[in-house]
């Protein structure tokens, strides 16, 4: 895995290649996936209102800075348990 | 043509947020601690118990840990949640806070990278949650061949995004040697007297946007025709306005579900498609890998 990945990133930059941003993280998480109706379900009709509101808010807090940034670094690091 | 996804505008929601109870629901006052069960995603029971050994992410709400709710050979990867902050009344004001929800999105994301990185899962969107463990059980027994269909048809494979970033200055720089139309336009009027190729010139110029606009659009379909063909499937994504914002030169965005055997025949394709587009001003950028969210219901 580690292999696979050092020859990713040895690659040409012809082809980039990068992480999902946290927008499109968010569209991916709030707005694609199997819909199940649950007994409360709760639905996200607009993310780029949330992402403005986001982009404002983003320095807030430490723990939302921390939730929100650790995403590229979770998967860069195949083994991924880092907590 | 643009083929963009077609996004309902869900009126009145303040936060970009809503939620709905079913009717099945019911009060759960009278429970010793009113707990909820949020639901992440779903999968082949004993594949995802042998996870259940080993360090996990954390949850939702990170005071209380992850847990299986197992039916049949299915099981669904849940945690705990607080009714006093999932219950309506709360939920309804937590929606109109954005930092709260991308918290939780993220972390819900991460909990659903976690397990299809180690077994076959099919992702939730975000926001499902039942008020008792029977009925996740019982979700699990409905639903047992749509979500069994979904679980093997995933297994081995996933999510990359492409992005395609168009230098609109280059391209129309290019275009009257790139459209076969405008460069035999361009040739003829180097033959003509000087007024009937002014004439001609201006012509050319007239149609270089549309002539662009053209060779973009026959660009993102090859794209999408020649990954389609090194991946499993693909779908085009909308361009989020907030998005298009951020990345002037976005022009068009894809997902495609590849098999993790074929990602060095995928990202050759890829690589083969940005060689020969270069020149034209386009640009592609892989992003992922990502759990296929884009590709739960079938093809």
């Amino acid at each position: 895995m580690a292999d696979e990945l050092s020859r990713q990133t040895a690659h040409p930059d012809i082809l980039e290649q990068s992480d999902l941003s946290l927008l499109e993280t968010l569209d991916h998480v709030l707005n694609r996936g199997i819909v199940i109706a649950g007994e409360i379900t709760i639905s996200v009709a607009d993310v780029d209102l949330i992402f403005l509101g986001l982009n404002v808010l983003l320095t807030s807090t430490e723990t939302a800075r921390d939730v929100l940034n650790r995403r590229a670094g979770a998967a860069a690091t195949e083994h991924g348990g880092d907590d | 043509m643009t083929t963009r996804r077609a996004k309902e505008d869900e009126g009145g929601s303040q936060g970009g947020g809503r939620l709905s109870r079913s009717s099945s629901g019911g009060d759960t006052r009278g429970g010793a601690e009113a707990g909820g069960f949020y639901v992440y995603c779903v999968g082949a029971r004993e594949e995802l118990a042998h996870l259940f050994g080993e360090g996990l992410p954390e949850a939702i709400e990170p005071d209380a840990p992850l847990e299986l709710v197992a039916g049949g050979e299915l099981a669904a990867v849940a945690s705990a949640v607080p009714l006093s902050d999932y219950g309506e009344e709360k939920l309804t004001a937590r929606l109109a806070d954005p930092e709260w929800i991308a918290v939780r999105a993220m972390r819900h994301e991460r909990v659903v990278e976690h397990f299809a990185r180690r077994a076959g899962i099919a992702p939730l969107r975000f926001g499902t949650i039942y008020l008792r463990r029977e009925g996740v059980e019982r979700m699990l027994a409905g639903r047992r061949d749509e979500l069994r269909a979904a679980v093997s048809r995933l297994r081995g494979r996933e999510e990359w995004g492409v992005n395609v970033y168009c230098d609109r200055a280059k391209l129309l720089e290019r275009i009257v040697e790139l459209s076969p139309r405008l460069r035999g336009l361009s040739e003829r009027a180097s033959t003509l007297p000087p007024g009937r190729a002014y004439l001609l010139r201006k012509q050319v110029d007239a149609r270089r946007a549309d002539e662009a606009r053209e060779e973009l659009a026959r660009a993102t379909e090859e794209i999408e025709r020649r990954l389609g063909a090194a991946s499993e499937a693909g779908v085009r994504l909308r361009v989020s306005s907030a998005e298009a914002a951020e990345r002037r030169e976005l022009a068009a965005k894809f997902a495609f579900l590849v098999e993790r055997a074929r990602f060095a025949e995928f990202r050759a394709a890829a690589e083969e498609l940005a060689r020969e587009r270069e020149g034209a001003g386009l640009r592609l950028e892989l992003a992922g890998p990502l759990p296929a969210y884009s590709f739960v219901a079938g093809s």
